[in-house]
């Protein structure tokens, strides 16, 4: 499970570089994205060269969360939740969810953070089980939602 | 199998680290101890005006010998910024726990004692000695290893070989210990012959069930079967000089989310909405573009605020202003030191990492057009934890610091090459979606075999 404590500047000289490269790879998807949503074929029909979107995209989360991973380990449902937390505050263009989703997960896992270190539970309590512990409910809650609104 | 039996061997070594009354004036020696073994030796030796803390393990009765000592004295968690606070002159701490704060301690000059696991009692005499040495109080070393001496010699006579009886320390998750330990060297001591010994096991090593009941180990002196101590499956381990507690825990993989495509109704909503693309969605964006930049606005000021609010938050109180002014005289005070050196970076990963995982959370609900999706579907970031696993468990981690974050890149890239030969091809986003399942599956399967093959008995 994930962890920031006693994490160095070199960690960040580290994962700073590939996570960049990962984030210009991911945002250049967003109009890709936009038009993925009418279906492959229209995407396809309108333009995009749907087997390069895809790796560019792959590409980008493979260096993005990669790195991401490497120097914090596994942090779960940040990912999941933030876009759903904020679609309905930007709709459902892909596109205009891509910058407040990557503020959002920033935000969010910061005060995660200073969570675990506010409990003071002792040994502190590891980040990637906090937001698990948050987030597995909200997931509960997500599918249940779903389930409703397929009904 | 007689667990008591052997406890009771051990804690007569555990016993034998006695508190010594302070000879004489305290040297002037700031010492911190960051693991539990060296915590034992700080209390017996050194004076206690000289230590500044021992681990918070020290205080647990039921794997601290000196766990009285230990309540009156400060405890750390063994955190680099609780280290560079302290400001130390003296930093002892296990071979295999605590290293960032141990890379930090060498960073900054401090003298710092890095201990092995003893796994003899040749090695315990030797590192008392060490520790009275940088404590500068050689002398004491000679009285503590007299008293463990003299306890030696008080044992009753060992039986002749071949006729003591057989005893075996088994722990939880079936691990005993053999030849080349401490706890081998106490049962022989006691004047029990090891059964892991003799089947040939060294050090930590799994004995199955099976072999132990075929090993025959005595029945336990009724004196010690009353002990409500169950044989096996015990949570803790043995509080025989188990140095590696408190050791970093690695990225543990996560399991592979069951994604549940609901695809043709998410492109009937998808279809609804990019119908409507550029144009206000609904009653209330009037504006969408103001309210988009609204939003990123007090997204960004909230992000601002939780950074610098991470940056003041911590373990130890910190003159934040005082410590802002060293630092813009380019002074290396402990505050200057744990403000940019320990809280900066952490408080800037977690904005990067959340990031990340954000942004890629909402890239990848679009792409897969699945609500459920995450960054972990594709399984790159469980083929990252597995990298990380691969570098801690092989050592790597020991010889250089950033090993575990390079084995985790390296897994990553590991995910990425049949995901990008895949996604170069025609095939259906399906494709990508199930061969994220079968990454994450063999990603998780690889970690256990790791974490199977690796010698830590409390890995699995």
């Amino acid at each position: 499970m994930g962890s920031l404590v006693d994490r160095s500047l070199d960690h960040v000289a580290l994962a700073a570089p590939l996570m960049a490269i990962g984030w210009v790879l991911l945002l250049s998807g967003g109009r890709a994205l936009d038009a993925l949503t009418l279906g492959e074929e229209t995407a396809r029909s309108l333009g995009f060269a749907l087997e390069r979107v895809r790796l560019r995209l792959i590409l980008g989360t493979a260096f993005a969360v990669g790195a991401a991973v490497a120097v914090s380990g596994a942090i779960g449902f940040v990912g999941l939740v933030i876009p759903h937390l904020l679609r309905p505050l930007v709709g459902h263009e892909p596109s205009r969810l891509l910058v407040p989703s990557a503020l959002g997960g920033g935000c969010l896992v910061l005060a995660a953070d200073i969570a675990v270190r506010w409990l003071r539970t002792g040994p502190e309590l590891r980040l990637g089980v906090l937001t698990a512990l948050i987030g597995a409910p909200f997931f509960l809650l997500l599918v249940l939602r779903l389930r409703r609104e397929a009904i | 199998m007689l667990t008591p039996l052997a406890r009771q061997a051990f804690a007569a070594f555990s016993a034998l680290v006695t508190l010594l009354p302070a000879l004489a004036a305290a040297p002037a020696s700031r010492v911190i101890s960051l693991n539990l073994c060296t915590d034992q030796l700080v209390l017996a030796l050194a004076d206690r005006s000289a230590i500044v803390s021992v681990t918070y393990l020290a205080r647990d009765c039921t794997i601290s010998a000196q766990c009285r000592a230990a309540a009156s004295e400060p405890i750390n968690y063994g955190t680099a910024e609780e280290l560079v606070a302290a400001e130390p002159d003296l930093v002892l701490g296990g071979r295999y726990t605590t290293r960032p704060a141990i890379g930090i301690a060498r960073r900054l000059g401090m003298k710092v004692l890095e201990f092995d696991p003893p796994s003899s009692l040749d090695m315990v005499r030797r590192q008392i000695r060490d520790v009275a040495e940088a404590l500068g109080r050689p002398e004491r070393s000679e009285t503590m290893i007299a008293a463990l001496d003299g306890r030696l010699a008080a044992l009753p006579q060992a039986a002749p070989e071949g006729e003591r009886p057989v005893a075996t320390v088994y722990q939880a998750n079936g691990m005993t210990v053999g030849a080349n330990s401490l706890i081998d060297a106490a049962l022989q001591a006691a004047g029990f012959d090891n059964l892991a010994r003799r089947l040939g096991l060294e050090n930590y090593m799994y004995l199955p069930l099976e072999t132990l009941i075929a090993g025959r180990p005595d029945p336990p002196d009724p004196q010690y079967a009353a002990s409500d101590l169950p044989l096996a499956g015990r949570e803790r381990p043995e509080p025989s000089g188990d140095c590696r507690r408190h050791r970093p825990r690695s990225a543990h993989h996560r399991p592979a989310i069951a994604v549940d495509l609901r695809l043709a109704r998410d492109r009937r909503r998808y279809r609804a909405a990019g119908a409507s693309a550029g144009a206000p969605r609904d009653g209330t964006a009037i504006n969408g573009k103001a309210r988009d930049g609204l939003l990123l606005a007090s997204l960004a000021l909230l992000a601002a605020t939780l950074f610098v609010a991470s940056a003041l938050i911590g373990r130890v109180p910190l003159a934040v202003s005082a410590a802002v002014t060293d630092l813009w005289h380019g002074r290396t005070s402990p505050a200057a030191l744990i403000l940019f050196q320990l809280r900066f970076p952490r408080a800037l990963l977690g904005l990067l990492v959340g990031m990340t995982l954000g942004l890629s959370g909402a890239v990848m609900q679009g792409l897969l057009r699945n609500p459920l999706a995450e960054p972990g579907v594709l399984g790159v970031s469980a083929m990252a934890a597995f990298g990380a696993v691969v570098a801690f468990y092989t050592g790597l981690s020991l010889r250089f610091s950033l090993a575990l974050p390079f084995g985790g890149i390296v897994g990553a890239f590991l995910a990425v090459a049949p995901l990008g030969s895949l996604a170069g091809t025609r095939g259906s986003i399906f494709v990508m979606l199930l061969a994220g399942a079968a990454i994450n599956s063999l990603a998780g399967a690889l970690t256990a075999l790791a974490l199977n093959l690796s010698p830590n008995p409390y890995a699995a």
